[in-house]
């Protein structure tokens, strides 16, 4: 990973992603959740390494004096060329292929994974940070989730209508709460729940 | 009917927004799936980066995908292409692996919540079935025969005529005014001091309580109200004195069953109960399962259990951190 930030150099990029200092950190946060995205859908394995590379080549363009009038093609520019070097450099195909014995030997473990022996550890953490939510978000969570694969879209349904939004606000809600969950979820097993 | 055009503008901004989600969910499900070609790919992540509405979309698609596939409700391409494009790399893996967890625990405490709001409702209703079981069940019946005597002897000492009395009465010597009270067995209950009713009634209720023995129909399964839950009890080797395994029948249309694991022995802080089939392939597990009274419950979705032979297998982490076989307990499945 390559490392060019210094204060000067963020200060830089900040002010070109916005004149308001406070807007444009709250931007950059909002790239760098993207860009993170970017690189784990396309199947990186240190996606927030490879978000860092690019903002330190961002910041690199920038302090040499280039004028970047789109910042967010610029970094998806950025981005695409970043993860042709690191498929390169870990030696693995932009696109899976059907003969690829690593991918096989891949797929074969998570399908067929033993549960770890900390499962019972994690799902303690689960129900702790279900709670955490607060009792509305924990309550969404349980009734988004708490019905079968017949009557999922009826349920769902429901609930946005009872809640009185869209069924696509309400997914992206819920879609946002399990991030949340997930997050809390790692960090208490992490220390040990 | 400035109200109804309003509702005429809403429901045509829904269905608009509802196209264009359309088309975002079918290239976003392509993109995720790995199915886009390269420049059409390139042009997508373009827009993605820049646009947050976007951006969450495709978020809630994959969070759909990833259930999907815990579920079980991807096609068969949609589900090979799902794991050459997704199961790849360990930052996703333990998406999936945490979409199953998180499942596995909230679909496995609703129906938790089910079955013991049904075994409430049931044991409620059914102090009086509860009665009538005691005189069914060998063991107790001598027991709960002895207990009924008692309380008729003691109801019949309350209420006849004390011997003095009797005696006074004998000698033609009549006591200062001595209420009369007409022995019947609907009222001897009524002459017991209140304590001792509701000691007989908790009684009772305890005595229902228990989980059966080896020998009480145990592995017979039992209907909730509903009739979509069965309930199988089952005990560590214990197959019916004729040699058949106990045997749960699974109505059509049923959710589930709820499986009762009855202990004996060490106790653990959580168990693990995974079921095996015939051939030894895991079908079910239930995680961070918790013993109360000896006894562990836990549901397992139809969709698992075909008719055959199955083993649940209990684990529990020692005291070492090492997880250790606690028990087993075999059954067999019948589709109705």
């Amino acid at each position: 990973v390559e490392n060019v930030l210094t204060q000067a150099g963020f200060d830089k990029l900040l002010a070109t992603l916005d004149a308001d200092r406070e807007q444009a950190g709250a931007k950059y946060e909002l790239l760098r959740r993207r860009l993170v995205k970017f690189f784990e859908w396309r199947n990186s394995e240190t996606p927030e390494d490879l978000a860092d590379t690019v903002f330190d080549r961002l910041i690199k363009k920038i302090t040499a004096g280039e004028q970047i009038q789109n910042i967010n093609a610029y970094s998806t520019s950025v981005a695409q060329l970043v993860l042709k070097e690191d498929y390169r450099r870990s030696g693995r195909l932009a696109q899976t292929t059907d003969d690829d014995p690593q991918i096989e030997s891949l797929v074969a473990a998570a399908r067929f994974s033993e549960p770890d022996d900390y499962a019972d550890v994690r799902l303690d953490c689960l129900e702790k940070c279900l709670v955490k939510l607060g009792p509305a978000s924990e309550h969404l969570v349980r009734a988004y989730y708490d019905t079968d694969e017949r009557t999922m879209i009826a349920t769902r349904k429901r609930l946005a209508d009872s809640s009185d939004v869209s069924l696509n606000t309400l997914r992206i809600r819920v879609c946002r709460l399990k991030a949340k969950l997930e997050d809390c979820t790692i960090d208490c097993c992490q220390r040990g729940s | 009917v400035k109200g109804f055009c309003g509702f005429l503008h809403r429901t045509e901004e829904k269905r608009v927004v509802t196209e264009s989600e359309i088309e975002t969910e079918v290239s976003a499900r392509r993109f995720l799936l790995g199915e886009m070609p390269a420049d059409e790919r390139s042009a997508f992540e373009e827009r993605f980066v820049a646009d947050e509405q976007l951006f969450e979309q495709i978020r809630v698609i994959e969070d759909e995908l990833i259930e999907s596939y815990v579920r079980g409700t991807l096609s068969a391409a949609e589900k090979e292409k799902f794991e050459r494009s997704i199961l790849t790399t360990e930052p996703r893996r333990n998406r999936v692996a945490f979409t199953r967890t998180m499942l596995e625990t909230l679909l496995q405490s609703e129906a938790s919540a089910a079955v013991k709001k049904s075994e409430t409702a049931q044991s409620r209703s059914s102090v009086w079935q509860s009665l009538a079981n005691l005189f069914k069940t060998p063991q107790l019946a001598f027991g709960a025969a002895f207990v009924l005597l008692v309380f008729i002897f003691g109801g019949w000492l309350l209420l006849r005529p004390s011997n003095k009395t009797e005696i006074a009465r004998q000698a033609g010597i009549h006591e200062s005014p001595t209420p009369t009270v007409e022995a019947s067995p609907a009222n001897q209950n009524h002459g017991l001091p209140s304590n001792q009713n509701e000691a007989n009634s908790n009684a009772l209720q305890n005595g229902n309580d228990k989980p059966p023995g080896k020998n009480q129909n145990a592995n017979t399964p039992k209907q909730d109200s509903t009739g979509l839950t069965p309930v199988l009890a089952l005990f560590s080797g214990a197959v019916r004195s004729e040699g058949k395994l106990p045997e749960l029948n699974l109505p059509k249309g049923a959710d589930g069953a709820q499986l009762q694991l009855n202990l004996s022995g060490q106790s653990y802080q959580t168990y693990r109960a995974e079921v095996v089939d015939a051939d030894g392939a895991a079908v079910f597990q239930s995680h961070n399962l918790q013993a109360k009274n000896s006894q562990i419950s836990f549901f397992v979705p139809a969709a698992k259990l075909q008719a055959g032979d199955y083993l649940v297998k209990l684990s529990a982490l020692n005291r070492q951190n090492a997880r250790e076989s606690v028990a087993e307990f075999s059954f067999r499945v019948n589709r109705k």
